[in-house]
């Protein structure tokens, strides 16, 4: 549905988007990952026709941006960085307003309006001035926005940025029920946002391309934290389903080990450490955050080069 | 169409959201007043006629309209609402178009409120009613001219404040290279076709009451140039 092939932006001599390829098909839901700086907004930006490709196309549906920009944007919903609204004007109103641009035709245009109010929840704040709401409700007021004209494609770029917990829980569990209809892509800086709602991962950093892949597949190489009172290296070793063991450290009499080891073996582990007379303080899966998906691509990579070389 | 005037619509209406908008109105028709009544000394010429209005138009317009436009599109950028706008699939020329004729439509209202002045006019003595419409058809087409100028100015910065200062200096030089003061400077030749492109001395025989097709065509052709700038300078933004 969306194939995107050797991109590439530049500003002026900063290369923001550098030669990145993918492809998304029809309902799938795909998060962007990567630090600030690292061109996901700029690739959503080119996606929804806002910017020009330096180099390489985008065709969504087999038509072109560039030649087609008009036809693919009418098929596509944006939640731009940071939400811009107009801050003077009625939620009802602005939804209005933006119903009638996306070409929602004149005896559609209420219905839709009043579902997107609905499926957003900002029923008692229809008619509130924007510049009243709070960010929760600016967020919401800005998907409600996207999803008007019931595109096929819904691009939101940081659609949490700046909301509270359960903000956040209510924001997700939109994007769940978008995607029963609607591809959705979806950008983030924080891994757990991408696990809690995306089927797939795209991780950029530095404008490339760093992994592609499905989110499952990224959680099998799961590794084990343990935190003990003595040295336990040996002992753990000798655990079935344990095929690494790296010392993390030592400090106040625990020490920490990582375990190259699935959660399965979490058990077994603790069973060990008991026989061993140890006592256990801390087992747990490691927390799995960009850093960590950063370092296992890096020793992939390197691993490969290895290989290679 | 349709798309321009529903955009003209929202501007419209939010312009008057903000108290800065009766603000420039109301500035507006004091100093009309003001130079009408007082500068030209209106009751000492003794003559029933409402020519001083139009002849300072060209110059009270400028003011106006850069008010009015700074925020057009400079606004939009700093908020990010320009993303919106250019990811809809709206054509720059529609959005362009749109915020241009809610321009109009200010620039109408504010020459409305002046409408009271000739009335009252007509009420002291015989007033010949031909040049006054003419001059208010003459000074909607002036504003237009310079709403396409002072919109493209507001597409090319996010500093409403800095569009403002832009938009009053192209003004002024497209005012002030009809007026004498510049044109004394150069030959006959070369001062008859600076007359011929100042916005101001181009409004001079309109504020006679005399509508040539010329200036009427002078003025229709500087928007078109700007508007078209202003598409042109959204489109860039792409490449940018």
């Amino acid at each position: 549905m969306i194939q995107v092939e050797h991109l590439t932006r530049r500003y002026g001599e900063l290369t923001a988007v550098d030669d990145v390829s993918f492809h998304i098909g029809q309902g799938e839901v795909v998060g962007l990952l990567g630090h600030n700086g690292a061109g996901k907004t700029t690739i959503m930006k080119m996606l929804t026709g806002f910017l020009e490709p330096t180099a390489g196309f985008i065709r969504v549906d087999n038509l072109r941006i560039g030649e087609d920009t008009r036809a693919i944007q009418n098929r596509i919903g944006y939640l731009p960085e940071n939400c811009p609204l107009y801050p003077e004007m009625t939620v009802i109103d602005y939804l209005d307003y933006q119903a009638g641009l996306h070409g929602v035709p004149e005896y559609k245009r209420a219905p839709s309006v009043a579902r997107a109010i609905r499926r957003t929840a900002l029923r008692e704040k229809a008619s509130d001035t924007i510049q009243t709401l709070s960010r929760g409700y600016r967020q919401r007021v800005g998907v409600a926005q996207a999803i008007l004209h019931e595109p096929a494609i819904v691009i939101l770029d940081e659609p949490t940025n700046g909301l509270d917990p359960t903000q956040i829980l209510h924001m997700r569990e939109l994007i769940r029920e978008l995607a029963q209809e609607s591809t959705v892509i979806v950008s983030t800086h924080i891994l757990q946002e991408v696990q809690a709602i995306c089927e797939r991962v795209l991780i950029l950093r530095a404008g490339r391309l760093v992994l592609d892949s499905r989110l499952d597949a990224l959680q099998s190489g799961r590794r084990l934290l343990v935190s003990v009172d003595g040295d336990a290296t040996a002992a753990l070793a000798r655990v079935d389903g344990v095929e690494a063991v790296e010392e993390r450290g030592r400090a106040n009499g625990r020490f920490t080990y990582a375990l190259a080891a699935n959660d399965e073996a979490a058990p077994a582990v603790a069973a060990a450490l008991q026989a061993a007379g140890r006592k256990l303080y801390v087992l747990q899966p490691e927390p799995h955050d960009l850093e960590t998906v950063f370092a296992e691509v890096n020793a992939i990579e390197s691993a490969a080069e290895v290989a290679h070389g | 169409m349709d798309e321009a005037l529903r955009i003209a619509r929202k501007e419209f209406t939010g312009f008057f959201a903000s108290p800065a908008a009766f603000l420039f109105l109301g500035a507006f028709l004091a100093v009309t007043l003001f130079v009408f009544f007082w500068v030209e000394t209106f009751f000492a010429r003794n003559i029933a006629d409402v020519r001083p209005l139009f002849q300072w138009m060209p110059v009270l317009l400028i003011f106006l309209v850069a008010a009015l436009t700074m925020r057009a599109w400079s606004e939009e950028r700093r908020a990010g609402t320009l993303e919106t706008l250019l990811t809809s699939p709206v054509r720059p020329l529609q959005l362009v178009l749109g915020k241009f004729l809610a321009g109009v439509a200010l620039v109408g209202v504010a020459l409305l409120l002046t409408l009271p002045l000739p009335v009252t006019v007509a009420l002291l003595g015989p007033l010949d009613w031909g040049p006054v419409i003419g001059g208010y058809v003459g000074a909607l087409l002036l504003g237009a001219a310079y709403l396409a100028v002072g919109q493209f100015v507001s597409a090319l910065t996010e500093n409403q404040i800095l569009a403002f200062i832009l938009a009053l200096f192209v003004c002024l030089a497209l005012w002030g290279i009809g007026t004498e003061a510049f044109t004394g400077f150069f030959s006959d030749r070369v001062a008859a076709i600076l007359l011929s492109l100042g916005t101001g001395s181009r409004f001079q025989s309109i504020a006679r009451g005399v509508i040539d097709l010329r200036d009427l065509l002078y003025y229709l052709s500087l928007t078109a140039f700007f508007l078209l700038l202003s598409v042109g300078a959204l489109r860039a933004k792409r490449w940018v």
